[in-house]
């Protein structure tokens, strides 16, 4: 199974992520500009191994860019790594998940384009820009184009469940990529359109997105590896995947209100009423 | 196999039957565990053969004592009821018990050759089947003697809008009811008119253009005596990759999963053949068959036991149509549409998240750092 991952993962292409790796490098002090064209939102929880890298690649993405840490109920000194660093952070003792830590950011945000990654991930650089110039050319959601392994009989529930939105939705094209997934990058447009709360239920927010009219594209593919968010091994899993398959179902039911019953498609001019 | 009993004579020496009778009951009393088809029996082939043997003996029993005039496929399926009851303990699958009921009629036939090759089965309950047909008149008259051979003890064929020769090549039969729509119903509404005027014990749904033999409609009907509410086609060997799957594939996989029941896969109440009970009939209602997705949605949400215990492979004989073919045809998308009705109704039922965890973001938050 991990083998075959890893297989996977060159072939798409060759980006190499570092998970929980301390690299031992001298980093820079970040620089927030004053009026960002690009805020880059990244919650923490405990990451101070992987912040510094993580913090690193997010300040190379545009010169003009502001980065927020949510730094979340953390005890291993992750707010300070992300002071010392230079970030601008907002600090919370209880853990608020990345779906909340990525709504507070989004709310303090003041670029036009807003760019979630996260902190347990370094992901280069230059695998995160053509996120970034996706929305300076006119789209409103970049979505990360990785739809997670298909290749067997059967898939993982949360993939079924992506797909499956978003072919409700009209927009088989999208396969199975997600708001869930990171990275991610939103206009200031569909953050309007969507609003701040739907950011806390990405189903939703990206139901949304697309039912809206918003330009909702995967621009650009970085093989995030393993089922975003699903990141732990052992019984943990069990309950992740039972909330995104909540948060799914949250997002189906908003369609159904917003489309009727039947999301829109017709039933061919069923006589309903023959039958007693 | 099947040479082997058409030479097997219907009169043994009663001493070798006695004996072969005792061999028999003494096989027969080894418990069965429930969920292990293969295993089931633990005799060899011989002794498959040795049951069948005696099927055909009791068959031709069955037949022999009584008059000429009172042969008929209600007699055998009677007779073949009360041996089976009286004979035959333990589960078989599917398969054995549709050797041996052709054995049985085999031997029955012997005298009763007018009667060809009805298919007995040891059922409890009485049992209908649904056929719905558009325009069918060149494959009707072939499913339907197919589902003559079988013990129904009525045959519904709801002819939805059929302005071809279908009406008339339902030949005309006490069994047979024709119910006949010159309008279009629309998708599924045939199948749901055909159960509200089905009054066994267990509803067989098939189509009008779907040559399927009566061995192969069996299990279904079986499956349901025994005790199964929804049992479907399964069609998991045919499911290609997740990443070949067509939209509606994932639809019916997502529905089940989102219903607690991933282990059903992609099969579907949309697909044929499919039976259900009489209390999945009384405890989702006909108009839900409407919409199937809906009704399966139903049968999961109320706890009934849907199964998926046979393959038919109806995909290499169905009927290409326009409308049926091709990405995003109107048929799919039809089917997505029932889909979304299906999972609104168990919305309504268990609530918008269908039961799953409601964990607060805080907490998973916790749970997915590992503390």
């Amino acid at each position: 199974m991990i083998r075959k991952r890893k297989r996977n993962t060159r072939k798409v292409s060759k980006v190499h992520i570092h998970r929980k790796r301390a690299v031992r490098k001298t980093v820079q002090r970040l620089h927030n500009h004053p009026e960002p064209l690009v805020s880059i939102i990244i919650p923490a929880m405990n990451e101070k191994a992987t912040l510094p890298d993580v913090l690193r690649e997010a300040g190379r993405v545009h010169p003009r860019s502001e980065i927020i840490v949510i730094a979340n109920g953390s005890t291993d000194g992750t707010p300070e790594v992300a002071r010392r660093l230079g970030a601008k952070l907002i600090v919370s003792e209880t853990p608020l998940g990345h779906d909340v830590g990525r709504r507070i950011g989004a709310s303090v945000a003041k670029g036009s384009i807003l760019l979630f990654i996260d902190a347990d991930m370094v992901i280069p650089a230059k695998q995160l820009r053509p996120y970034v110039d996706a929305v300076v050319s006119g789209v409103d959601v970049a979505l990360n184009g990785y739809s997670g392994p298909t290749a067997k009989k059967k898939s993982h529930p949360v993939v079924v469940a992506k797909y499956v939105l978003n072919a409700w939705m009209l927009r088989p094209d999208l396969q199975g990529t997600s708001m869930t997934a990171i990275p991610h990058a939103l206009s200031r447009r569909a953050l309007d359109v969507i609003g701040l709360e739907s950011l806390e239920i990405p189903p939703l927010a990206q139901a949304k997105a697309v039912a809206w009219g918003l330009n909702v594209q995967a621009v650009h593919t970085v093989p995030v590896g393993r089922l975003n968010p699903i990141r732990r091994k052992n019984g943990d899993e069990d309950i992740l995947t039972s909330l995104v398959a909540g948060d799914h179902l949250e997002a189906l039911h908003w369609l159904i209100q917003h489309r009727g019953v039947r999301g829109g498609f017709d039933d061919l001019g069923r006589l309903r009423d023959k039958v007693r | 196999m099947r040479s082997k009993l058409h030479r097997a004579k219907p009169r043994k020496n009663q001493k070798t039957r006695i004996r072969k009778f005792k061999r028999l009951r003494q096989i027969r009393k080894v418990p069965h565990s429930e969920h292990s088809e293969g295993q089931k029996l633990t005799e060899t082939r011989s002794d498959q053969a040795v049951i069948e043997k005696m099927a055909i003996e009791a068959g031709f029993l069955a037949s022999s004592g009584i008059h000429e005039g009172e042969r008929s496929c209600e007699h055998m399926q009677q007779s073949l009821k009360s041996w089976y009851r009286h004979k035959m303990t333990g589960e078989m699958s599917f398969s054995e018990v549709v050797q041996l009921s052709l054995a049985f009629s085999r031997g029955y036939t012997v005298t009763a050759r007018q009667l060809g090759d009805f298919l007995p089965l040891p059922l409890h309950g009485t049992a209908s089947v649904i056929i719905t047909a558009s325009n069918e008149e060149k494959t009707l008259p072939s499913v339907i003697a197919q589902l003559r051979r079988l013990p129904f003890h009525e045959i519904i064929v709801v002819l939805n809008g059929c302005t071809d020769g279908s009406y008339e090549a339902v030949e005309d039969h006490p069994s047979v009811i024709k119910l006949n729509y010159p309008d279009r119903l629309g998708h599924d509404v045939g199948r749901a008119i055909g159960a509200s005027a089905a009054t066994g014990d267990i509803l067989l749904f098939t189509d009008g253009d779907l040559p399927l033999r009566a061995e192969e409609l069996a299990p279904y009907i079986i499956s349901v005596d025994r005790g199964d509410d929804v049992a479907l086609n399964n069609l998991s060997p045919y499911l290609p990759p997740f990443s070949e799957q067509d939209e509606v594939s994932r639809s019916k996989t997502f529905l089940n999963q989102c219903l607690g029941r991933s282990d059903l896969k992609a099969n579907s109440m949309t697909a044929v053949p499919h039976a259900l009970s009489r209390r999945a009939i009384n405890t989702i209602g006909t108009a839900s068959l409407i919409v199937p997705p809906k009704a399966q949605a139903l049968a999961l949400v109320h706890g009934l036991k849907v199964t998926a215990p046979y393959t038919v492979d109806v995909i290499r004989n169905n009927r290409v149509r326009s409308g049926n073919t091709g990405a995003g045809n109107t048929v799919a998308r039809l089917i997505t549409g029932d889909h979304i009705e299906a999972i609104g109704e168990a919305m309504r039922i268990k609530g918008i998240r269908l039961g799953f965890k409601t964990l607060s973001r805080s907490e998973l938050a916790k749970v997915r750092n590992g503390i």
